[in-house]
């Protein structure tokens, strides 16, 4: 028979193995851990295999449940795919030759001779734009393949997303909405938008009373036609402002013309203004407050302004009537702005359909939410994202790589005493009644509270 | 060659332990067979006197050996991060995988010669006119052998591995589809597979370890040599297949989960992740092989002079099994609980 004494030895002995292995199993270097009910990623260890992550082949997962998962390689990320089908609602890449992060299924993948991540032997690659990925499949004899996670990405059935079509125009304005499907900020609060692009505003304005989108960004004068317009629109959020530092709209004289020269100026006064009502009121309001004589001004009517800032490069006009980005190249160039917006309230805006208001509330206010996430991403780090700018937000090649990220408004929607100028210019042009209801104008019930947005957590 | 502790750690112990058992090796050989003419006391007293210093080197260098097989794996884990791509040691295996895999087959074979040496010297000394002399030189000259190859391996694989060296590691050959410790059981007993495994690692410990202790109780020195050796067999084949249930569990079912890592096999990256799962696979390896060396004991040593102690022996060496395989599965499961 044992003694008592060893079998209290054993049993101690038992005991403190049992504390070891208690410890190690807190204390180990685990790459996931379980923390108080949700799994608790290691920073820099890839949730598959546990492999240390190069940021450059960084692949991440958001799934059904909120958690997000990083993977070393895509060979990992497709493995641990085939067992989890049912609960990632997008993946990200990084682009290798940006290194920004974006939805998988706007990446384009090349398998070739390259190895990214030696560990797992991983040789496909993700790129954002296709000739780029053509060109490393001509280098390192590879091919162009089809999205690893598969064409036909099946979403769990709690995450079915809502769809929305936008339209926005090929301007900086449009950047908080392309960077929420660039990253995709968008598939996170369960939704599929679709930006539809347009050069002109009468484009857009267009394809909204078309009802080919729910909505359009505009600026406010436009705005604030279409809302009572037919069928009628609710201004639900604002998009970009002028600040102290940077105007939306700006009237700029020709180069070597000064501010004195131009008012002293004998004869007609030449200003390009192109053609929409916003840039009407604009030059409406700014050749008022410059208190130029009517007979003095003579406006030259132009398609865009491109061609407005085209002729004052040219010097075919004394001065131009330019909106972002022509507004920061002519600072950039050092010309005199006679009169701009950086102490004035205006704005563009968020414009969508009445009617559908009611319908898709919750669409709305999620799509509202996801898009104060992309400006809070986009004002915290706009350094990140200046090549999405670059790409997609219209800046003129001339504009050089350098141009400036916008400081984007926050959940905020325009005041009745900010739209009381432009609803008297209105009201004067017989195109509507000053004494239009707010409420009929603006729905600001979509606002989340400012408190509430935090960064949507593919851009952490 | 990479330059780290453990690597000149291990070629100073593999060289010292390749001079020193090559020469205890053929002195040893020599000693046993002069044991086997001798036919007086005499000349059975002479050999005994000259291999006093052959068996106390044997008992130096082979207890050496014995801690050689975890720093054989130290040192391979201190390689990893000069080896590129190499994630844990499974990566380093892959820059000389044959050299390695010979040496890791290998490892396991001399630890357990050396821990049955060690066992049948300490058991010969307890007697008064040595009966196991001759047996003993054999037995050593035969681990000797083993472990002069062992050490051979042992320097040249260290010399070898280069720094720099490009691998693929583990999660290319553990975690795929195909591996062979999913698709055998798999095949055997369906899609459940993974909680059938999990079901007879604990009924295959907790059975072996009843069985030890019956067993553990029914070794007395009067019972029947042939039943004995037989029990001793049936118990070290248990031990064995327990062994090889212990390995496919861990790849398959128990190490992913310990990990963290659901759909992660590598049994490498599990002691770097969690290193006290090096004590449990230690304690396993001891339970496992104190079973085998019983046997082997009860069969080189059982003699007139010998079969009280080693009685004894083999009392003590089932004892030391169950207590560790029993502590290796508590480990095991607190860890499954923990994870």
């Amino acid at each position: 028979m044992v003694s008592k004494k060893r079998l209290l030895l054993i049993t101690v002995s038992l005991l403190v193995l049992a504390l070891v292995a208690l410890l190690g199993g807190i204390m180990g270097k685990k790459p996931l851990k379980k923390g108080t009910g949700e799994i608790e990623q290691v920073p820099g260890r890839c949730a598959y295999d546990g492999t240390r992550i190069n940021p450059i082949y960084r692949v991440g997962a958001y799934l059904s449940d909120g958690q997000t998962l990083n993977f070393c390689s895509i060979y990992c990320a497709t493995r641990w795919h085939e067992h989890n089908k049912d609960r990632v609602i997008y993946f990200t890449v990084i682009d290798e030759i940006s290194g920004e992060r974006l939805d998988s299924s706007l990446a384009h993948f090349v398998e070739s001779g390259v190895v990214t991540v030696p560990e797992v032997n991983n040789r496909i690659h993700a790129f954002f734009v296709k000739e780029e990925a053509l060109k490393h499949a001509r280098q390192f004899n590879g091919k162009l393949i089809e999205n690893p996670f598969g064409t036909a990405f099946v979403l769990p059935k709690v995450a079915r997303f809502d769809k929305l079509e936008i339209g926005a125009p090929v301007l900086p304005d449009s950047i908080p909405l392309r960077l929420a499907i660039f990253r995709p900020i968008f598939k996170e609060n369960r939704l599929d938008v679709q930006v539809i692009p347009f050069q002109e505003e009468g484009e857009g304005v267009r394809l909204l009373s078309d009802r080919k989108v729910l909505g359009i960004v505009c600026d406010l004068p436009a705005a604030l036609v279409l809302a009572k317009a037919d069928p009628p629109m609710r201004i639900i959020k604002n998009v970009l402002r002028a600040n102290p530092y940077r105007p939306l709209f700006a009237m700029v004289a020709r180069a070597g013309l000064g501010y004195e020269n131009f008012l002293r100026m004998e004869g007609l006064r030449r200003i390009a203004v192109p053609k929409n009502l916003t840039f009407q009121f604009y030059a409406d309001y700014y050749i008022k407050s410059l208190e130029l004589p009517s007979d003095g001004v003579a406006i030259v009517k132009v398609e865009n302004p491109a061609r407005a800032w085209e002729m004052l490069q040219t010097g075919s006009v004394d001065a131009s009537l330019l909106r972002t980005p022509y507004t920061d190249m002519a600072m950039a160039k050092e010309m005199t702005l006679l009169a701009d917006d950086r102490n004035l309230p205006w704005m563009s805006v968020l414009v969508v359909h009445a009617s559908l208001i009611d319908e898709k509330a919750e669409v709305i206010k999620r799509f509202i939410f996801s898009l104060e996430q992309s400006v809070l991403a986009l004002n915290l780090k706009p350094d990140e994202f200046r090549s999405l700018l670059q790409e997609q937000g219209g800046i003129p090649k001339k504009a050089g790589k350098r141009f400036p990220m916008p400081i984007f408004e926050g959940a905020n929607c325009p005041a009745p005493d900010e739209i009381e100028p432009i609803l008297s210019w209105l009201n004067e042009r017989g195109l509507l009644s000053k004494h239009t209801p707010y409420e009929e104008l603006v729905d600001t019930r979509f606002l989340p509270n400012p408190e509430d947005v935090g960064l949507a957590f593919c851009c952490r | 060659m990479i330059l780290t502790v453990f690597s000149i750690t291990e070629i100073f112990i593999g060289v010292v332990s390749m001079i020193l058992m090559g020469w205890a090796g053929v002195f040893a050989l020599m000693l046993a067979l002069r044991w086997r003419s001798a036919s007086t006391a005499e000349q059975r007293l002479e050999v005994e006197n000259r291999s006093h210093l052959v068996l106390l080197t044997a008992v130096v260098v082979l207890g050496i050996r014995l801690l050689n097989w975890p720093l054989f794996y130290a040192a391979l884990q201190s390689f990893v991060p000069d080896i590129d791509g190499a994630m844990c040691i499974f990566g380093v295996t892959q820059v000389k995988r044959l050299l390695t895999g010979v040496s890791e087959l290998l490892k396991p074979i001399s630890f357990f010669l050396i821990g049955a040496w060690l066992l049948l010297h300490l058991l010969d000394q307890k007697t008064q006119t040595s009966p196991l002399m001759g047996k003993k030189l054999l037995f050593l000259s035969f681990t000797a052998a083993v472990v002069v190859a062992e050490s051979l391996l042992d320097i040249l694989l260290m010399l070898q591995i280069a720094p720099g060296t490009l691998v693929s590691c583990c999660t290319t050959v553990t975690d795929i589809l195909e591996r062979p410790t999913r698709l055998f059981p798999q095949a055997a007993v369906g899609p459940r597979y993974e909680f059938l495994l999990g079901t007879v690692y604990y009924g295959g410990n907790i059975v072996l370890m009843i069985l030890l202790v019956v067993a553990m109780r029914r070794v007395k020195a009067v019972s029947s040599p042939g039943g004995r050796r037989l029990l001793g067999g049936a118990l070290f084949l248990c031990a064995v297949l327990n062994a090889a249930l212990f390995v496919l569990t861990q790849v398959e079912v128990h190490a992913p989960r310990i990990m963290g890592l659901p759909f992660h096999h590598c049994l490498y990256c599990l002691w770097q992740y969690v290193p006290d799962a090096i004590l449990m696979y230690l304690l396993f390896v001891l339970g496992t092989s104190a079973v085998g060396w019983a046997f082997i004991l009860d069969f080189f040593a059982r003699t007139g002079e010998t079969a009280g102690a080693l009685s004894a022996f083999m009392r003590a060496l089932y004892g030391f099994s169950v207590f560790c395989l029993a502590a290796s599965l508590v480990m095991n499961t607190v860890h499954l609980l923990a994870a």
